[in-house]
């Protein structure tokens, strides 16, 4: 069966005055049918740049240098505004990170739910509310009838991003793009939010594309992890194959910066330095200024992407056959060793 | 207890009208009275150069103009409370008899020209915020600048020496030809070019800012996920941005309602269109005291209804702004 959505070889950048920024580069992403695919990684390395780029909703300063989003069997970047219009809502849904500012303060929820009913479907204005009541209900919305007619400002946070997610699934999409949905939660509505998407999958069979820079999120819900660093995928498998068998260095690190590891009173782990800055990208692999185990052709050649298995792979030299036998951090060793008993 | 409430904020507009009108008065009575000249040239006209100190002594008595400031207020305020504002000086009837035949002529020209200015000023704002940096955008603004420091009274006679003067369609003065007073058509040309002059010189002021409200709100996230559900650029900005910029849309046109009127004196002078704009630019010039704080005393109804007015207004568009909202 073909994907829902196959970025192949995407590569976009954005005209600034300080230079070219190379925010995506050469992506390779499949998307299936009923799957929520978790994209990690640090700030700034082009996750939400690549979910807009998808729905066709960045600045005018964006090139899109090379590749194609197919998506059902058209190339969305070759897509005219109108079509997206169709597209956008319909078909591909969007989840923003911050609530609070996503949803419009004056406007009454219910009417921002029912407005892509009426929107995208043949709808009366009645039929349009009693979906967008209904849609509050699953959401996870008490006395839904009695909310619909609620600004904003009468719900909490946990409550806005809800009627956020009730807005994606107004239309029924095929795909949810949520944009770090539960970052600026707290923690115990944050685990409530991800079940409701767990739900919401099961429920319609939607798939998700979930970004999150946190990997403890990520596990929690994904069938699938791509890990991206500098507008790249570095690594992709299965939710398994990245918490039990990572093999690039910087899920290493991430998968170290995770809190639940910093056990016995040990400092928590960071990855040293920052992400570079995607102006002028040198010819290398961008992580290996900050990769304690770089190998001298990590700063001379980009690794080309290296699969461990059919699902499982990454972009580092490390896999190479003349590489030297680097081991991943010491947790990670244990974990896959208690892993392998189990199975 | 809804009911009680609703009495209760009449009531408390109400006083606040009233005390305001109350300090406006004390203010432009006193400050009128220290303004350099003598009012007695307008009562008496040039007959006050050949009279001599003891009659003009008489006459300022006859006039109440020679008491001391407070006792001519207060005397002035037992007035009003009974209905009487004074006599104007200038043309020797009572103040509102002056009035009276002219408030109408201003009122229609300020509502015309409010209605359309703002109406014209949203509709560019919104298709210059639609298309924000493009060509047609560009040239809206520029020449939106330019029209706006236009000195209004030029851009008058400019249109009377081309419309009524070259091309003789267009009436250059009055409110309408003698014997015609009823008929609309002749009232309408001769309110178009103050219309104009009007227009001209306000619409950029508000499109330009209500321009530049709607690009702030076009900048924040609601809009981005209004666009995530498909939504076309105009439905954004009607349905939602044109919402939430409206508080601020509905308070400037509370304030701009001085604003608009001032403008209407410009135009009133230079088409000598009948109003109680020219009435109040002569009234100050001619120290025409009583009638000053009539117009005065309008305007200032105005603008206090006016705020009022948007205040509950934005209270419903959006009820954060409600007072007492927060509990």
């Amino acid at each position: 069966m073909p994907a829902l959505l196959e970025i192949s070889d995407f590569s976009l950048s954005f005209d600034t005055p300080y230079g070219e920024i190379d925010a995506v580069r050469n992506v390779n992403l499949k998307l299936n049918r009923g799957e929520i695919l978790s994209l990690a990684g640090e700030s700034g390395c082009g996750k939400t740049v690549l979910c807009k780029s998808v729905m066709k909703l960045l600045p005018k300063n964006t090139r899109v240098k090379s590749g194609k989003i197919v998506f059902n069997g058209t190339d969305i970047t070759g897509c005219t505004e109108k079509q997206m219009r169709s597209i956008r809502g319909s078909k591909i849904a969007m989840v923003f990170q911050d609530p609070m500012t996503s949803l419009n303060p004056t406007v009454p929820v219910g009417r921002q739910i029912a407005e892509v009913c009426l929107r995208h479907e043949k709808l009366s204005r009645k039929e349009a509310e009693n979906r967008a009541v209904r849609l509050m209900a699953e959401a996870g919305i008490e006395n839904a009838e009695e909310r619909f007619a609620q600004q904003p400002h009468f719900f909490s946070g946990g409550q806005r991003q809800r009627c956020v997610i009730a807005i994606a699934l107004a239309a029924n999409p095929e795909i949810i793009l949520a944009d770090e949905p539960t970052t600026a939660l707290d923690v115990t509505v944050q685990a409530k939010i991800l079940d409701l998407f767990v739900d919401i999958k099961n429920k319609t069979g939607v798939s998700i594309i979930f970004v999150s820079h946190d990997l403890g999120v990520a596990a929690r819900i994904a069938d699938r992890v791509s890990i991206m660093y500098a507008g790249k995928i570095v690594e992709t498998g299965t939710a398994e194959e990245i918490f039990y068998d990572a093999r690039h260095p910087y899920t290493w690190g991430l998968l170290s910066a995770m809190p639940y590891f910093a056990q016995r009173g040990n400092d928590l782990m960071s990855i040293p330095g920052y992400p570079p800055v995607l102006i002028n990208i040198p010819e290398c692999d961008a992580f290996a200024p900050r990769n304690p185990n770089a190998l001298k052709i990590d700063f001379e050649q980009e690794p080309p992407e290296f699969y461990v298995s059919p699902t499982h792979s990454a972009a580092t030299w490390l896999l190479d056959k003349r590489a030297p036998n680097v081991l991943p951090p010491d947790f990670i060793q244990r974990r896959r060793n208690e892993q392998w008993k189990k199975m | 207890m809804r009911e009680r409430n609703l009495f209760k904020r009449v009531f408390v507009s109400v006083l606040g009208v009233a005390v305001t009108m109350l300090l406006l008065s004390v203010i432009v009575f006193y400050f009128a009275r220290l303004a350099p000249g003598d009012p007695l040239q307008s009562f008496y006209g040039d007959a006050v150069e050949s009279m001599t100190s003891s009659e003009l002594m008489r006459a300022k008595e006859r006039l109440g103009l020679n008491a001391p400031i407070y006792v001519q207020y207060i005397k002035w305020l037992g007035g009003v409370f009974h209905g009487d504002f004074g006599l104007s000086l200038k043309y020797k009837i009572p103040a509102m008899e002056v009035i009276r035949p002219l408030i109408g002529n201003t009122l229609v020209l300020g509502v015309l020209a409010y209605i359309i200015i703002f109406a014209l000023a949203v509709i560019t704002a919104v298709l210059c915020a639609a298309n924000e940096d493009t060509v047609f955008d560009r040239i809206i603004c520029k020449t939106g600048t330019a029209l706006y420091y236009i000195p209004p009274f030029w851009l008058g006679v400019v249109l009377i020496l081309v419309f009524s003067i070259n091309l003789k369609i267009l009436p250059s003065s009055g409110a309408y030809d003698v014997g015609k007073a009823g008929d609309i058509a002749n009232r309408v040309s001769h309110m178009a070019l103050p219309l104009v002059v009007m227009v001209a010189s306000h619409v950029w002021y508000y499109a330009y800012m209500i321009r530049n409200k709607l690009l702030d709100e076009i900048r924040k996230d609601y809009v981005l996920l209004a666009k995530a559900k498909g939504l076309g650029k105009y439905s954004i900005i009607l349905g939602h941005c044109m919402r939430n910029v409206s508080p601020a849309v509905v308070s400037i046109m509370a304030i701009s309602i001085p604003h608009v009127l001032n403008g209407t004196y410009v135009a009133e002078s230079v088409f000598n269109y009948p109003g109680i704009g020219s009435l109040a630019v002569e009234s100050a010039k001619y120290h025409d005291y009583n009638l000053l704080m009539v117009l005065v005393l309008i305007t200032c109804v105005l603008v206090v209804v006016s705020s009022i007015a948007a205040q509950n207004i934005n209270a419903v568009i959006d009820p954060r702004t409600k007072e007492g909202a927060i509990k």
